[in-house]
């Protein structure tokens, strides 16, 4: 999925405050639910009750983005543990709807999260794995709509994939020389965006 | 063809250590330089950061099907956030 980011993230966050329009709010919505929907499904939860706990969460998001007084402090991580803490309570909620159901309480990982300090650093542990895939996710979007697609396709076919360059250059178009560029100029953006999106906090 | 440049820069424009300025320089010629463009490519660069690429990967084919339904929940939770004509309830 490619997004349609124009302006930096620290803006999402910024345009979210005070209620946002629908067009931020999808932005936010396809920044944030591939990893929401995976801590969920990660704690345990099915397709259908990891859907409802995204739902869940996004809309207090959204709810609480419009009564928000004060952006961000984007030095403290602000922004990353509040989202935590939300995901976290909606998934328990969706859990505790499904008590009965002995399938979901054999991997009921949260349910004494509150008072269990080992359980509860283990799904934060889980939450900043996955925040942290989001941000590799979110920089490789970004250099795919940086880049020529030909030079982004070589990097992946050949980089990551490890196809043989000569094959990857014929399938393209592109010489061979072009494919091994690719790696080393692929690889340098997405760490540069990646130290970025650290600093903005999002 | 300009000249090839010396080990050690080909090393840091492939670490990320080479000013832009150099870079473009650097990359007009790796693209007619078959020597070193084969050179930088087997210096064992970024192999950690292409591993977790790998592992992102991996990770969402695992849930693939969850992650399909987003798109139809976003749409879903557009509506209830925003409302559409639509969808509201007709005199």
């Amino acid at each position: 999925m490619i997004l349609m980011i124009t302006t930096t993230n620290l803006s999402l966050l910024e345009r979210m405050r005070g209620g946002s329009d629908e067009r931020t709010w999808r932005e936010f919505f396809r920044t944030y639910s591939p990893m929401l929907m995976s801590f969920a499904r990660r704690l345990g939860l099915s397709d259908a009750d990891a859907d409802d706990a995204v739902q869940e969460t996004l809309l207090a998001v959204h709810a609480a983005f419009r009564k928000m007084p004060e952006p961000f402090d984007r030095t403290k991580g602000r922004f990353k543990s509040w989202l935590r803490g939300i995901a976290k309570h909606k998934v328990r909620d969706v859990q505790r709807r499904h008590q009965k159901d002995a399938r979901i309480e054999q991997h009921d990982v949260l349910a004494g999260a509150g008072a269990d300090p080992e359980t509860s650093s283990e799904v934060d542990a889980l939450f900043e794995l996955e925040w942290q895939r989001n941000l590799l996710a979110r920089a490789l979007e970004q250099v795919a709509r940086e880049v020529d697609p030909a030079v982004y396709q070589a990097f992946e076919l050949y980089a990551v994939h490890g196809n043989d360059p000569n094959k990857v250059a014929k399938l393209l178009g592109v010489s061979r020389n072009a494919v091994y560029i690719s790696k080393t100029r692929v690889l340098k953006r997405v760490s540069r965006i990646i130290v970025e999106l650290q600093e903005q906090g999002s | 063809m300009s000249r090839c440049p010396d080990k050690e820069t080909l090393e840091r424009f492939a670490y990320g250590r080479l000013p832009d300025t150099e870079c473009a320089n650097l990359e007009a010629h790796l693209e007619s330089c078959r020597r070193c463009a084969a050179a930088l490519a087997r210096l064992p660069v970024g192999e950690e950061l292409l591993e977790r690429i790998r592992e992102l990967e991996r990770s969402r084919q695992e849930i693939a099907e969850s992650l399909s339904r987003l798109p139809a929940t976003e749409d879903k939770l557009a509506s209830t956030v925003f409302g559409r004509e639509d969808d509201k309830p007709r005199p």
